[in-house]
C-alpha cells in the first residue's frame, strides 16, 4: 500500500507532463526571442509544442487510469484528499479543450502586431493553453487560483503586445485592473471556504461541505452556514467576471473593442471556459454531487444572473454597428444561456442516465461557443489581414458578392450563434432549453406539499427557458442583421481579396468543429457525460454492453 | 488584559487605521505611505500568529519589494494635477454606505460562527518555517494524515504528505512571465502611425 | 445596531483574543480595499486597493490556520502564494501604467474615454 502510494505520488509529474512541455517550450519562446525575430519560426515552435503535448497527453492517457477507474477505493480516497492535481476525466477533456484551443489561438496570432515581439506572443499562448488544462486538473485551491492566475497574467501581455494605441492601451488597463480586483475578490473567498473546511484540497472541501449528501453539511453546526454563503457570492462575483455574467460584464464591450481581433476572440472564450471549469469544480458539479455543495441558494443565484445576463447581453447588443463590440454583447448573452444549466442542474438529479443533465449542456455549450466564437472573429481577422481593418457593420456591406466563401462562413458562425439547426449553437441551445423545461415534465409522485414544490420549481424553470426563447430571437434579429448587409445590400468600397494565411486555417477548423458537433452532437457528448457523471455513464455502459465490461 | 492581547488591539488599531487612510486619503502619495503602514503592521499580526516565516516574507517581499513597486508607480506618474483626486460627496455618500453595510454584513456573519472548540495554548506557534520549505519540496512529514475539522466535525480523511512543489513551479513560471512581459511592456512604444 | 449588540453579547472586548477578532480584522482590511477601488480615480490607487483585499485574505488564512491546528500549514503556504502573486501584479501594473502614462499623461481611469459606446 505504501509503495503503491509512493509510486501514485510521484507520478503527480508524469501526468502533467503536456503542460510541462508548454510550459518549457514557452521558456524556449521567452529566451530565443532574443537572438532571433521571426515569426515563422517560433510560430512553428510553438505549434510543434502543441502538438508534442498533445502526443504526451496520448501516452500519459495510455499510463495512468483516470481517478474514477480506480479500483481501489481507498487507494483512490487517499489520492483525491491529498493530490494537488488529479488525473480525471474532466480534467482530461478540458486539457484537450485548452489544446485545440492552444493550436487555433497559435494560428490566428501567427500575423500579429510586431515581428519582434512574435516569440513572446506565442510563449503567453502556450501558457494560456496550460493554464486551461491545470485548471481542469486543479485538486487545491491553490493550484486552481495558480492556474487561473496563468491565463490572466500571459493574457494582460498578449493584449498589450500586438498593438500598441492608445485604445488598446487602455483597454489592457481596463480589463487588468478589473481582473485583479476580480482574483482579490475570488481569494477572500477561498480564505472563508479554508476557514469553514479546514483544508484547501477541493475534494477534501466538497466532502467536507458534504457535497454528495445534498451539500453545505451546516445542519449540523448551522452558525457557520453564513460564512459558506458570503463565500459562494465570493466566489461566484469572482468567477463571474471571468464569464462575463451581468453585474461583472461591463468591462468586455469596451476591452473587445479596444484590444485586436484575435485578442478579443481569445477574451470570449478562454476566461469563459476556466471559469465555468472552476465554478464547475468548486460548487461540486463534477461526480455524484448536484452543485448544491455551498448551499440551496445557488441554483436561484444563478437563475437571476441568467435571466438577467442574457437579457442585457442581447438587448444591449442591439444598438451596437462595431462589430467587436456586437460580438462582446453576444458573448454576455451567451453566458447567460450557460447559466442556465448551472441553475438547472440541482433540480436533474432524479433523472435518468439517457436525459443530458445541465451541467452536461454548459459544457457541450462551451466548445460549441468556442468554436462559434473563434471562427467568428477568425472571419474578421483574415479579412482585416488584406489591409483594412474591418471594424464596424459597415465594413461587411456586400461581401456575399466579393467574397462568397468568406460570406458563407461567417453566415455559419452566426447561424450558429443564432441557433439554427445543424449547427453546434443549435445543439447546445436545445439541450439547455430542454433541460429548463423537463424540470416542469419531472414532477416526482409523492404527497401533496413535495408536488406542489415542484410544480412551482417547474413554473419558474419554465420560465426561464421561455426567457431563453425569447432573447434567441432577440439575438436572431442583430445575427441576421449582420447576415442580411452582406448579402443583401451593395459594396460601395470592397474589400481587397482575402491572402491565404494560417489564421485561414484556423478558420477552417472553426467551421469544421462546428458544423461536425451540430450534425454528430454525441461524439462530444459521451465523453463529457463520462466526466461529469462517470458512476451513471458507467452504469448505463454496463447496460448497454453487458456484464463483460463491467468486470474490466 | 494578557500581553497578546495588548499587542493585538496596538497591532490591529494600526492596521485599521491605516487600511481606512488608503482608503480615505485623497493624495496618492499619502495612500501609498498609509499602505507601508497597513501591510507593515499585518506583518506584526502575523508574528502574533506565530506565523514567524510568512511575516518576515511579509516584511522582506510586500513592505521591501512589492511597497516599492508602488511607490515607484506613484513617483513617475504623480506630477501637478495627478497627486489629488477629490472625490464627489454624494459619491463618499454612497461608498461609504456600501463599506458599512459590506462590513456589517461581514461582521455579523462571522460574529455568529462559534471559534473551534480545541483550545490554544497561548504560546502556539504555527509550523516553523522548516516545516514549510519542506512542504514546498514534498518532503515533509509533519503534512499530517490529518482530520478535516471543519464543517463534519473531525471527521477522519486520510491523506497523505501533501506536496507544493507544482505550485511552487507554476508560481517560477508566473514570475518569469511577469519580468519579460513587465520588460517589454515598459519599453513599448506606441507606433506613430496608430495614432488617432 | 446589531453589530454593537453582538459585541455585547459575545463579549468582544473582555475575553481572550479569539478567532473572530483576526476575521473582523481581516474584513476590515477587505471593506477598506473595496472602498479604495470604488472611490479612487487613479490607477496606482485602484491597484493599493486590491492590495488591501489581498491582505485581508492572507489574514484570514493565517488565522484560521492558527485557530485550526490540525491543518496550519496549508493555510501559511496560501498567503504565501498570495504574497508572491501581489508581487507580480504590481510590477505588471508598473509596467502598464508606466506605458499608459507616457502616452497619455495622465493615470486618471476616467480620462480614458476613447472607448465609450
Amino acid at each position: 500500500m505504501q509503495d503503491n502510494l509512493a509510486i501514485a505520488l510521484m507520478g503527480f509529474p508524469s501526468q502533467l507532463l503536456p503542460e510541462i512541455i508548454l510550459g518549457l517550450a514557452a521558456c524556449v519562446l521567452f529566451l530565443g526571442a532574443t537572438w532571433k525575430v521571426s515569426r515563422h519560426v517560433w510560430g512553428t515552435v510553438a505549434l510543434a509544442a502543441l502538438v508534442l503535448a498533445g502526443l504526451a497527453m496520448w501516452s500519459v492517457h495510455h499510463s495512468h487510469t483516470p481517478i474514477e477507474n480506480e479500483p481501489k477505493a481507498e487507494f483512490a480516497d487517499t489520492i483525491r484528499f491529498s493530490a494537488p492535481v488529479l488525473y480525471t476525466k474532466f480534467g482530461v477533456l478540458f486539457k484537450l479543450i485548452g489544446l485545440i484551443t492552444g493550436v487555433l489561438l497559435v494560428l490566428l496570432g501567427w500575423d500579429e502586431g510586431g515581428e519582434e515581439h512574435a516569440g513572446e506572443y506565442h510563449a503567453c499562448l502556450l501558457l494560456i493553453a496550460a493554464g486551461i488544462g491545470l485548471t481542469g486538473a486543479a485538486n487545491d485551491l491553490i493550484t486552481l487560483f495558480l492556474a487561473l492566475e496563468l491565463i490572466s497574467i500571459p493574457t494582460y501581455i498578449v493584449l498589450y503586445l500586438p498593438r500598441i494605441t492608445a485604445p488598446a492601451q487602455e483597454a489592457a488597463m481596463k480589463y487588468f485592473l478589473l481582473s485583479v480586483f476580480s482574483s482579490g475578490l475570488l481569494l477572500f473567498g477561498f480564505s472563508y471556504l479554508y476557514g469553514v473546511t479546514g483544508t484547501t484540497n477541493i475534494s477534501g472541501i466538497l466532502d467536507s461541505l458534504g457535497a454528495s449528501q445534498g451539500g453545505i453539511a451546516t445542519r449540523a453546526v448551522p452558525t457557520w452556514r453564513g460564512l459558506v454563503l458570503v463565500s459562494l457570492v465570493m466566489i461566484v462575483a469572482g468567477l463571474g467576471f471571468r464569464i462575463t455574467a451581468v453585474p461583472f460584464h461591463f468591462y468586455a464591450p469596451d476591452v473587445y473593442q479596444g484590444t485586436t481581433t484575435v485578442s478579443a476572440g481569445m477574451l470570449a472564450f478562454v476566461p469563459k471556459i476556466v471559469g465555468f471549469a472552476a465554478l464547475l469544480k468548486l460548487l461540486g458539479f463534477v461526480g455524484d454531487s448536484n452543485g448544491q455543495a455551498m448551499g440551496s441558494q445557488a441554483p436561484i443565484l444563478f437563475w437571476i444572473m441568467a435571466a438577467v445576463t442574457m437579457t442585457l447581453g442581447n438587448i444591449l447588443a442591439l444598438w451596437q454597428t462595431n462589430i467587436k463590440r456586437l460580438l462582446a454583447y453576444s458573448s454576455i448573452a451567451h453566458a447567460g444561456y450557460m447559466l442556465i444549466g448551472l441553475a438547472v442542474a440541482p433540480r436533474m438529479t432524479g433523472t435518468s442516465a439517457d436525459a443530458v443533465n445541465g451541467v452536461e449542456a454548459v459544457v457541450f455549450y462551451l466548445a460549441a461557443y468556442g468554436a462559434m466564437t473563434l471562427g467568428s472573429f477568425a472571419v474578421l481577422h483574415v479579412l482585416s489581414q488584406s489591409g483594412k481593418t474591418v471594424e464596424n457593420e459597415d465594413d461587411l456591406v456586400g461581401l456575399g458578392k466579393t467574397h462568397p466563401v468568406m460570406a458563407l462562413v461567417m453566415v455559419l458562425f452566426l447561424f450558429s450563434l443564432i441557433g439554427m439547426p445543424l449547427t453546434a449553437g443549435f445543439v447546445g441551445k436545445f439541450l439547455l432549453f430542454f433541460d429548463a423545461m423537463s424540470v416542469f415534465s419531472s414532477i416526482p409522485e409523492g404527497n401533496a406539499e413535495a408536488v406542489r414544490q415542484a410544480t412551482e420549481q417547474g413554473r419558474l424553470y419554465g420560465l426561464l427557458a421561455l426567457i431563453g426563447a425569447v432573447n434567441a430571437a432577440i439575438g436572431a434579429w442583430y445575427y441576421l442583421r449582420l447576415a442580411s448587409a452582406m448579402y443583401l445590400r451593395e459594396a460601395i468600397m470592397p474589400l481587397p481579396a482575402v491572402k491565404t494565411t494560417p489564421a485561414v486555417f484556423a478558420m477552417v477548423v472553426c467551421a469544421v468543429l462546428t458544423l461536425v458537433l451540430g450534425m454528430f452532437p454525441s461524439t462530444l457528448l459521451s465523453p463529457i457525460r463520462e466526466a461529469i457523471r462517470p458512476t451513471i455513464a458507467g452504469q448505463a455502459k454496463i447496460a448497454a454492453d453487458g456484464p463483460k465490461v463491467a468486470q474490466r | 488584559m494578557t500581553l497578546h492581547a495588548a499587542l493585538f488591539y496596538i497591532l490591529a488599531t494600526v492596521t485599521a487605521i491605516s487600511a481606512i487612510g488608503v482608503a480615505v486619503t485623497s493624495n496618492i502619495v499619502r495612500a501609498a505611505t498609509w499602505l507601508l503602514f497597513a501591510l507593515a503592521s499585518t506583518a506584526g499580526i502575523y508574528f502574533l500568529l506565530g506565523a514567524d516565516f510568512l511575516g518576515a516574507t511579509q516584511l522582506i517581499v510586500y513592505v521591501g519589494g512589492t511597497m516599492i513597486l508602488v511607490v515607484f508607480g506613484v513617483m513617475l506618474t504623480a506630477s501637478g494635477p495627478f497627486v489629488n483626486m477629490k472625490v464627489g460627496a454624494a459619491e463618499w455618500a454612497i461608498s461609504l454606505a456600501v463599506g458599512l453595510l459590506l462590513y456589517s454584513v461581514l461582521a455579523i456573519v462571522l460574529l455568529q460562527i462559534e471559534p473551534p472548540s480545541r483550545n490554544i495554548p497561548p504560546n502556539h506557534t504555527l509550523l516553523p518555517s522548516k516545516h514549510i520549505g519542506a512542504a514546498l519540496l514534498g518532503s515533509s512529514s509533519s503534512t499530517p494524515e490529518a482530520k478535516v475539522t471543519g464543517l463534519r466535525g473531525g471527521q477522519f480523511i486520510p491523506r497523505t504528505r501533501v506536496s507544493y512543489l507544482l505550485p511552487f513551479e507554476i508560481i517560477s513560471v508566473h514570475l518569469l512571465v511577469v519580468l519579460i512581459g513587465a520588460a517589454y511592456l515598459a519599453r513599448a512604444k506606441r507606433r506613430r502611425e496608430d495614432v488617432a | 445596531m446589531n453589530f454593537f449588540l453582538f459585541a455585547a453579547e459575545t463579549n468582544l472586548l473582555q475575553t481572550d483574543i479569539t478567532l473572530h477578532h483576526y476575521l473582523l480584522l481581516g474584513a476590515i482590511l477587505f471593506v477598506c480595499g473595496i472602498v479604495c477601488m470604488a472611490t479612487k480615480r487613479n490607477a496606482i490607487g485602484v491597484l493599493m486597493g486590491v492590495e488591501l483585499v489581498l491582505n485581508g485574505a492572507t489574514v484570514n488564512f493565517v488565522s484560521f490556520a492558527h485557530f485550526n491546528p490540525t491543518f496550519d500549514i496549508e493555510g501559511q503556504i496560501f498567503a504565501l502564494f498570495v504574497i508572491v502573486m501581489a508581487a507580480a501584479e504590481a510590477a505588471i501594473a508598473l509596467a502598464i501604467v508606466l506605458n499608459f502614462y507616457n502616452n497619455h499623461f495622465t493615470v486618471d481611469v476616467d480620462a480614458a474615454e476613447e472607448l465609450k459606446g
